[in-house]
């Protein structure tokens, strides 16, 4: 870190230098682990449920289509460093309240299903299978999940002040567990014991339409790369370091997960990975049907770990988001409230973690991941939107990284045909956004009627998410 | 001797500023700096009570507000003011900034109970702890209340 004072004088100066703690290497570590824990980890056996042998190739889409996200997201970000993203782009580029709130709303809801389906992926397999022979055997998914969320909130309370190194080090676990998956893919392909005709076996049905019923979920599995945007204000040299951090993570994270993909169907039997309508596959089928000799409970502890990790940054985004808002005064005040010594934001944490509460009860692991994504999209599709408004402006005056134009529009239309896609083939999940969207339209008039008209200006930089 | 002064934002963090000017010979300080910590991960990475400014906040933004407000209470006393804004852990950042200056003193506010610093640790406790450097605490003044019932 640079010394901001070196120089003194008698009355109290503007702070020089602002010292940043967080350099390329550290970026890069803080996407790939918010990126790697949400998706292999959680959702590789609804996928092989949903897509059969060849799920690997709902990777390819899905991955694909993040992308182009992620590069909309690199010229903004390295545009306007505020740790605001979403909701600070939507104002810039739209200037209405309501389309911002609508936004900043979706991301909270999005996180809010995030940490629901990651919640419950706690509560499955993983976590019968350390918990196996003891007096927690038998526990049900929704309570061990419940329980998970209460404690995870009652540590946000408490305070997350870690520098990010304690991200990297989560990082580099949930990277061990999927370096084993890997010597197993290895091995067994040297052994000769793989299946090699499995990988490109789907499900029966049009092949492109089962191929595209999985990429909501492997789009899922993408997910958490916005949360950077969180960081923004701390990184150093945004405009050099971030498009390659950004997209080297989202990268990286992408082709890890196509392989372990194909390593999954090529090692376990699609019977063992989808049972249970995938609920009951996971990883750790595919690492007991390989050659290694390691023990359930260390492979189910790292995907814990994984898994924890990520739903940890969520519920401090959701939180983090109500927060903002409320300081705004576009939901209301009372969500703003940061507890006196603690000085986190109680009332936001404690409605949130209810929320999330409340849907990993009523939904599946499944229809939670699909919830996400229709609202995540919304939020991409705007943000690739966005982008391509704001070139219009007068810029700003100072160096950004600049995405390929046909990139962005393509960005815009890949997340509508997501969208569509997604909400015509599960249509049941469009209750549970109407029911959300329900909650934040109510709160935004309640809102209004308390403040007596429209918020008067909104500062995106606070609407932090 | 110099003093690095830490600042949340809050009232409290002037109070105890203003308890240093009124308690140690200026003569004795050779320079303070006024430190605060932006924690990017958390879920407020920097809580202001300042309500003020809203329009042009930005995390970042409101800490180096406090730093200079905390600074100002120090004009006119003599020895110069120098203000920092790090990011990372609160307690970790204060005690390596100790380090790097070389500071003689280390002056911030809590008003954590007991029970709160020792259930869910302090940034106060956590510095008291592990300063190499004395450590100056400023708590709150015993509330209206109390001195109410008589």
């Amino acid at each position: 870190m640079t010394d901001a004072s070196q120089a003194s004088q008698d009355s109290p100066k503007q702070t020089e230098e602002l010292e940043r703690a967080i350099g390329g290497p550290l970026l890069f570590f803080y996407v790939l682990g918010d990126v790697l824990g949400s998706g292999i980890y959680a959702l590789i056996g609804v996928m092989a449920f949903t897509v059969g042998g060849a799920f690997w190739l709902s990777f390819v889409i899905g991955v694909s289509v993040a992308l182009l996200t992620g590069f909309a997201y690199a010229e903004l970000i390295t545009k306007y460093p505020q740790a605001a993203g979403a909701a600070l782009y939507t104002h810039k580029a739209f200037k209405s309240p309501p389309v911002t709130f609508l936004v900043t709303f979706c991301l909270l809801a999005a996180t809010i299903a995030a940490a629901g389906t990651l919640a419950r992926v706690f509560g499955g397999t993983y976590f019968e299978s350390i918990t196996e022979g003891t007096i927690l055997e038998g526990m049900s998914t929704t309570a061990v999940a419940i329980i998970f969320i209460v404690t995870l909130s009652l540590l946000n309370f408490r305070g997350i002040s870690e520098s990010v190194w304690a991200n990297a080090i989560m990082t580099a676990v949930e990277t061990i567990g999927l370096a084993i998956v890997l010597l197993v893919g290895v091995l067994v392909v040297v052994n000769g014991d793989a299946n090699f005709s499995q990988p490109f076996d789907l499900n029966d049905g049009n092949p492109a339409v089962v191929v595209l019923s999985g990429v909501a979920l492997a789009f899922f599995a993408m997910t958490g790369f916005e949360n950077a945007a969180n960081i923004a204000e701390e990184v150093r040299e945004p405009s050099k370091v971030f498009p390659k951090a950004l997209l080297g993570g989202m990268a990286t994270a992408g082709v890890l997960y196509m392989v372990i993909a194909f390593i999954a169907s090529m090692v376990a039997p699609i019977e063992d990975l989808s049972k249970d309508g995938g609920e009951g596959g996971s990883l750790l089928t595919v690492v007991q049907a390989g050659p290694l000799a390691i023990p359930d409970e260390i492979f189910a502890v790292i995907a814990l770990i994984a898994v924890t990790n990520t739903a940890l940054v969520s519920l401090v985004a959701q939180s983090r988001i109500m927060y903002g808002m409320a300081k705004q005064g576009i939901v209301p005040r009372i969500f703003a409230r940061t507890h006196a010594t603690r000085r986190t934001p109680w009332v936001a944490i404690i409605f949130t973690a209810s929320l999330v509460c409340l849907l990993l009860a009523t939904a599946d692991v499944d229809r939670l991941a699909t919830v996400t994504v229709l609202f995540l999209i919304v939020v991409y599709g705007v943000v690739c939107l966005a982008a391509l408004v704001l070139r219009r402006g007068s810029g700003v005056d100072h160096e950004h990284y600049k995405a390929p134009t046909f990139l962005l529009y393509l960005g815009v239309a890949a997340n509508a045909a997501i969208l569509v896609y997604t909400a015509i083939d599960d249509p049941g999940s469009l209750v549970w956004c109407g029911g959300i969207l329900a909650i934040g339209v109510v709160m935004y008039f309640i809102n209004r009627i308390v403040m007596k008209g429209d918020p008067q200006s909104i500062d995106p930089a606070e609407l932090t998410g | 001797m110099h003093v690095l002064v830490a600042t949340d934002g809050s009232r409290q963090s002037h109070d105890a500023a203003k308890f240093l000017r009124k308690t140690v010979d200026p003569k004795s300080v050779t320079k303070i700096s006024v430190v605060a910590v932006v924690s990017p991960l958390a879920a407020v990475p920097f809580a202001t009570d300042d309500d003020s400014s809203i329009d042009e906040m930005s995390f970042r933004a409101s800490a180096e507000k406090a730093v200079l407000g905390v600074a100002a209470d120090f004009a006119d006393w003599g020895p110069p003011v120098s203000t920092h804004v790090y990011g990372g852990s609160p307690a970790g950042e204060i005690l390596k900034a100790a380090t790097r200056f070389g500071s003689g003193l280390i002056v911030l506010a809590s008003s954590s109970t007991r029970t709160q610093a020792v259930l869910m640790g302090s940034v106060a406790n956590k510095v008291l702890n592990q300063a190499s450097a004395p450590v100056l605490v400023h708590r709150p003044a015993a509330r209206k209340k109390a001195a109410k019932k008589k």
